[in-house]
């Protein structure tokens, strides 16, 4: 769970946002968006952080397939 | 009426059993036992006769089934479980699944409930109310093929017709005591599916056992599944939490079934792992959630009324609220597990590990105790399922135990890429080291 910063920058973050969309959110719309935050937010903060940079891509990945083998890449 | 699809579909097909009989006898019972279940929300007897007449002889001649609120009929669009669709709106149609099942000759007998938007893989929301698990009616089913699963376990039908975006087939298969198949990515048929560009979603069987999902399965494929005898099987389990961050009941049970099946087939088991494990969990939400973000506007959002859930209006801002650098980082870790689980592949056929953290939670507080904490369910279920959507790969939840409150436990096998056939071989497997002890369960409301 984020610390009361955190809760605050959440609290900022999601208003700003609905606002910058103009998209009016209730009391309780912002309490559940802030408790998923709360439960999201730092796996989403991992992923944000974490360099995946020796990653080879996958042109035209096909999910239907296994991934062309590293060599071909 | 018990008996399993294929049992049906042979009595039909050999002339012992009436196939006008056994749809006015499949209405009845959902007339009689549906309520404590909401599983199906609605029925359509002149259809489902019009299809009965008009079935051709094919695999599941006369063979009633139900088809998850996710699919347009000729006479029915989809509702998705909500009081109000968010973008284009949906019509009619011959969906895939319907044509799939029309053509091998079934007759569909009623669309399934569905956890609201697909957005939820407990069920415990639904503009239709939720379906419940007939296992006990005060504990979710799962999700989001909520009513497929309870429809099932309920024995209203033999089989029934979900689809699987971040485990959505699986979770009410071991919630509700089943066996459900979500095929690899693009080899059942997904015409007419809402989310037309998904790289995630399947439809697929949920059924009693690994032989009447192959049936089902094979229909949806369009393609006979072979089956053939597994031999020196080699199982891969992955450490960490996928194993251990589950209710100690589930962990025990799971392993226990991982060795019979060990000591079925001869095989082996070995620790193996793979590379992205920490992000599979937002990866696999957002690689789905954002296959979707294409059909929202903020004015569409905000023209969502109060007859939609409060959870759904507030995911749907939140969404739009998705950082793009976040998206970009999960298509990498996708790309990143694909390479890392098909070097694993080399080295095992089946990886295992629990379908679900914990059973079924009660309705009323969709939450889970595991080790680490207590959360909301659909915070931990996705990081059990989400990966073999995020890959492609096929995956299969068996039933394997229940726990000490009398609830299901389901193991997940994970395989390669097309090789369905192997999981449900391997399922077979599992299902006679157990002595079919937990596909054959009845439910006290079904028994």
């Amino acid at each position: 769970m984020p610390d009361e910063g955190g809760a605050s920058a959440t609290k900022t973050f999601v208003s700003a946002g609905l606002d910058l969309l103009e998209l009016e959110a209730g009391d309780a719309e912002l309490a559940v968006i802030e408790a998923v935050d709360a439960l999201y937010r730092p796996l989403t903060q991992s992923l944000i952080d974490a360099e995946l940079d020796g990653i080879a891509p996958e042109p035209g990945g096909d999910m239907s397939r296994a991934p062309r083998a590293l060599e071909q890449s | 009426m018990d008996a399993t699809l294929r049992e049906q579909a042979a009595a039909l097909a050999g002339g012992d059993a009436d196939p006008a009989e056994l749809l006015d006898a499949t209405l009845g019972r959902i007339q009689d036992r549906n309520p404590a279940v909401n599983a199906i929300v609605d029925t359509f007897p002149e259809e489902s006769r019009r299809m009965l007449a008009e079935a051709p002889r094919g695999p599941l001649f006369g063979v009633p089934v139900a088809i998850k609120d996710e699919w347009p009929l000729p006479w029915r669009a989809e509702r998705l479980g909500a009081a109000q669709h968010m973008g284009p709106s949906p019509s009619r149609g011959e969906s895939g699944p319907y044509r799939a099942l029309r053509d091998a000759g079934a007759v569909i007998v009623g669309v399934a409930n569905m956890h609201e938007y697909g957005a939820g893989s407990t069920g415990h929301i639904s503009a239709y109310g939720p379906a419940r698990n007939p296992w006990d009616t005060e504990r979710c089913p799962g999700g989001s093929s909520s009513g497929p699963g309870a429809a099932f376990a309920a024995r209203l039908v033999a089989g029934a017709v979900g689809a699987d975006g971040v485990g959505s087939i699986r979770y009410p298969a071991a919630y509700c005591g089943l066996t459900g198949l979500k095929p690899t990515f693009g080899r059942s048929t997904m015409v007419g599916h809402h989310v037309a560009q998904t790289t995630t979603i399947v439809s697929g069987p949920l059924c009693r056992d690994a032989a009447d999902c192959r049936l089902l399965g094979g229909v949806l494929f369009g393609e006979v599944l072979a089956s053939r005898e597994p031999d020196r099987l080699r199982i891969g389990v992955v450490p960490g939490e996928l194993w251990d961050d589950c209710d100690p009941e589930v962990t025990r049970a799971c392993r226990e079934a991982v060795e019979a099946l060990r000591g079925d087939v001869g095989g082996t088991v070995a620790e193996v792992d793979f590379d992205g494990r920490e992000h599979v969990l937002m990866a696999s939400i957002l690689v789905g959630q954002t296959e979707e973000l294409a059909d929202s506007t903020p004015k569409r959002v905000a023209a969502l009324g109060e007859e939609v859930s409060l959870i759904a209006r507030a995911l749907l801002r939140y969404r739009l609220l998705i950082p793009a650098v976040a998206i970009s980082k999960a298509l990498r870790v996708r790309t990143l597990v694909r390479r890392s689980l098909a070097e694993v592949f080399e080295h095992v056929d089946v990886l295992a590990w629990p379908t679900v953290a914990a059973p079924a939670p009660p309705l009323e507080n969709p939450t889970v105790e595991v080790p680490s904490g207590t959360y909301p369910a659909d915070y931990v279920n996705p990081r059990q399922a989400g990966i073999a959507n995020l890959a492609g790969v096929p995956a299969i939840s068996v039933p394997v135990a229940r726990s000490s409150d009398g609830l299901p436990i389901g193991l997940q096998l994970l395989a390669p890429w097309g090789r369905d056939e192997l999981l449900l071989d391997v399922a077979e497997a599992l299902e006679r080291a157990n002595g079919r002890e937990w596909v054959d369960a009845l439910p006290p409301l079904a028994s």
